[in-house]
């Protein structure tokens, strides 16, 4: 064993050992507690999963909730931008449409929910929620890259009588781009929650929110550990592959270093 | 054709304000190569940036008619995320041009990112770029300042070939550089009324 392999594997058996710690805590727990309706042990949730994947709806219900995050998202971050772009092009955009960001960004979650909930289709209204949180801060961000493009360059830009389009691909969105990703890596989390708390308040017909609202509501406490298991898991798989491929992307372009 | 007509100009900071030029006239000479010599902070930059049309007068007027006007500023203001190449190529619109200028001043080196770059190779690659642009009117702004003494005769020699019959104002301290412009201006008083021709 070389060097680097010894130390791969010392890394993996120093994280199998933080995990074992912590499900022989909960192990321990739920067996001092003993009450499956409380805390249920690894296994009965290991069970609950079990039969959640082995129902036909596991998948379809997965993917109609995260295929519905990431459509909020998407649509959230073209939102951002074209807003961040908007006010930071006009005056009097900026002036009409900052308060609109002030007051979204400080009001909570919840109300809007409950407000919404009156407005909008149960079915759409997660998506409401997540560009919510997403737009305001795609928005900031995008617009403090905007602010932050190099005086110099845009004067060498200028005397070199750079077209619009060429300013756009050669001096504005390199050095957006790092401000837009470090807001997509800090939205796709809370996006993913925000998300998935609106369909449990608003229960659409096939989601993982709703499902977790009736385990919860028939005391089905380890299917409602298996699902949370599952958004977990899911959530850690969104940002790994997001932040992987962005940095992929980014380093080819060199936009961040 | 380059003129200045009773140009002043006041930068106002923290309500504060500064007169750099004051009811200044001057015809630049086309089709030669001007020296502005001065110390530091008196406002020969400023005068570049008004012939490029980056700054506005607070009175008078600037009349630049020339079609284009290169820069070569006093920072080499390379765009970060391209290659030398790639910066020269993006402000010419002709690779074969920008490679051709770049084997001159930039021998190796001409696929790296300006911050694999040392200063002075940075500072060659914005002389390039404003070679390759193939300007009526080209600025200079302590553009071989800081350039090694091997390198620095190969620029020279370019540059002065590369200046022929066209209007140039090139602001330097060097003795040496000085040497090969038609006219040696020198700004002695703040705020700048007048361009004092040298007499050599
Ligand atoms: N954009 C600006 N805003 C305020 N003051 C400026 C600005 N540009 C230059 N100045 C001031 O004008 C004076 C002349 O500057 P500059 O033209 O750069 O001098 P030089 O190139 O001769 O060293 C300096 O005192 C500087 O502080
Ligand atoms: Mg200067």
């Amino acid at each position: 064993m070389n060097a680097r392999t010894k130390k791969i594997a010392s890394r993996i058996l120093s994280v199998l050992g933080v995990i074992a710690f912590w499900i022989a805590v909960w192990f321990l727990l739920s067996w001092s507690v003993n009450s499956k309706f409380l805390l249920p042990s690894p296994k009965d949730t290991l069970i609950a999963l079990g039969e959640l994947i082995s129902d036909g709806e596991f998948f379809l219900i997965a993917a109609i909730t995260l295929g519905r995050i990431v459509l909020g998202v998407l649509i959230s971050f073209i939102l951002g931008i074209a807003l961040a772009v908007l006010t930071e092009a006009s005056k009097a955009a900026k002036a009409l449409l900052s308060p609109a960001l002030t007051v979204i960004k400080s009001t909570p979650v919840a109300s809007f929910i409950i407000l919404a909930l009156l407005w909008i289709d149960r079915d759409l209204l997660p998506l409401f929620i997540t560009s919510l949180i997403v737009v305001p801060i795609v928005w900031s961000n995008v617009a403090e890259g905007i602010r932050s493009v190099d005086k110099g360059l845009l004067q060498m830009a200028k005397v070199y009588r750079f077209s619009r389009l060429k300013r756009i691909t050669a001096l504005y969105i390199p050095t957006v781009a790092p401000y837009f990703l470090a807001a997509c890596k800090s939205t796709l989390g809370l996006a993913w929650k925000a998300g998935i708390s609106a369909e449990i308040l608003c229960t659409p017909e096939r989601a993982i929110g709703t499902e977790l609202y009736f385990s919860k509501t028939y005391l089905e406490t380890p299917a409602l550990f298996a699902w949370t298991f599952v958004i977990i898991l899911l959530s850690i798989a969104i940002e790994k592959l997001f932040v992987f491929g962005i940095g992929k992307l980014g380093s080819k372009l060199r936009v961040i270093r | 054709m380059l003129k200045f007509e009773k140009v002043s100009l006041t930068f106002k900071t923290e309500g504060r304000e500064q007169h750099v030029l004051k009811d200044l006239s001057y015809t630049f000479e086309t089709g030669r190569i001007t020296a502005i010599t001065g110390v530091s902070g008196i406002g020969k930059t400023t005068i570049l940036n008004l012939a490029a049309g980056l700054l506005e007068t607070s009175e008078g007027s600037v009349i630049n008619t020339f079609a284009k006007t290169a820069y070569v500023f006093q920072e080499p203001r390379l765009l970060p995320w391209k290659t030398a190449l790639e910066n020269v190529t993006c402000v010419c619109g002709d690779e074969k041009k920008a490679k051709f200028y770049l084997d001159i001043l930039l021998p190796e080196g001409s696929d790296k990112y300006p911050d694999e770059l040392s200063g002075g190779m940075q500072q060659r690659v914005s002389i390039a770029r404003a070679m390759a642009y193939d300007a009526e009117l080209v600025l200079l702004d302590e553009a071989l300042k800081g350039l090694d003494m091997q390198t620095k005769d190969a620029v020279v020699k370019t540059l002065r070939e590369h200046l022929k019959g066209r209007t140039a104002i090139m602001i330097t301290h060097d003795k040496s550089e000085l040497e090969f412009c038609d006219t040696v201006l020198e700004i002695s008083d703040a705020p700048i009324s007048e361009l004092k021709h040298v007499n050599r």
